[in-house]
């Protein structure tokens, strides 16, 4: 069993839509763009800008690729951001007394 | 910016966000996982099969059978597009008590044999809100422990 996170509270990942990107992406490897957008209920160009934020944070990890002639985007969390978004999520709790 | 972001939300707000978080999580493991209509589709065909067993030709029993391989083919092309999911780190308990349970009260079924269509009809009944719940309860608790997953692991 792994010890649990340190709180570390991160002001990038703690916008609602960020947090709630992270949150989507935390229990899946990968998951592509227009399923993402679908979850979070979001435009094409609002979510871009978001992940923009996070990759240029080196948070998530974004891959371009083509399947059988069809273009695919593939978003994940990279290791900073998944530490990042647990250490945050620990923060949370512990504001919350949760801990 | 992230300067220009609160830094020390309140009690409130942090409750909320985890909330959210959480939610969002749940959401995303949700339309991951296979549909909620496969695993309706599979427990009426196990409870169908456990049901007529031995009341009908061995051959139609292999036909309902066959009918898994289009079963199988949809949720291949469900999943095809959605996310990956994450391999669960540890042994799931709650998942693997369901999982046997599942099996137990399978075999335990197949005991009771209908010899009549009405009966039959009865055990399927049977075999559908046991199967059914106990299906249910196993996606709740994976979601969960996926989540719990999600949220706590570094790695």
């Amino acid at each position: 069993m792994d010890k649990p996170a340190e709180p570390r509270f991160d002001a990038l990942i703690h916008a609602p839509l960020r947090l709630r990107i992270c949150a989507s992406l935390a229990p899946v490897q990968w998951a592509e763009f227009a399923h993402l957008k679908e979850n979070l209920d979001v435009a094409d160009s609002v979510l871009s800008k978001h992940l923009k934020q996070l990759t240029d944070a080196g948070y998530v990890e974004i891959e371009r690729f083509a399947k059988l002639g069809r273009s695919h985007v593939r978003v994940s969390l990279t290791a900073n951001g998944r530490t990042a978004y647990v250490q945050h999520v620990a923060a949370l709790r512990e504001i919350t007394g949760a801990r | 910016m992230s300067q220009q972001e609160p830094t020390t939300p309140t009690k409130h707000d942090a409750a909320q966000m985890l909330a959210e978080a959480q939610t969002a999580s749940e959401k995303m493991i949700r339309s991951s996982d296979s549909p909620r209509g496969f695993t309706t589709c599979a427990v009426l065909l196990i409870s169908a099969l456990t049901s007529i067993n031995g009341l009908v030709q061995d051959q139609l029993l292999y036909s309902l059978f066959a009918l898994f391989i289009p079963l199988l083919i949809w949720l291949a092309f469900f999943l095809r597009k959605r996310a990956k999911q994450r391999p669960m780190p540890g042994n799931s308990t709650a998942f693997g008590c369901y999982l046997l349970v599942i099996i137990l009260a399978t075999m335990f079924l197949r005991m009771w044999e209908a010899s009549t269509w009405l009966e039959a009809a009865g055990k399927m009944v049977v075999c559908c809100a046991v199967l059914g719940f106990l299906a249910h309860k196993m996606r709740t608790s994976i979601t969960l422990e996926r989540v719990e997953d999600g949220n706590g692991q570094t790695r």
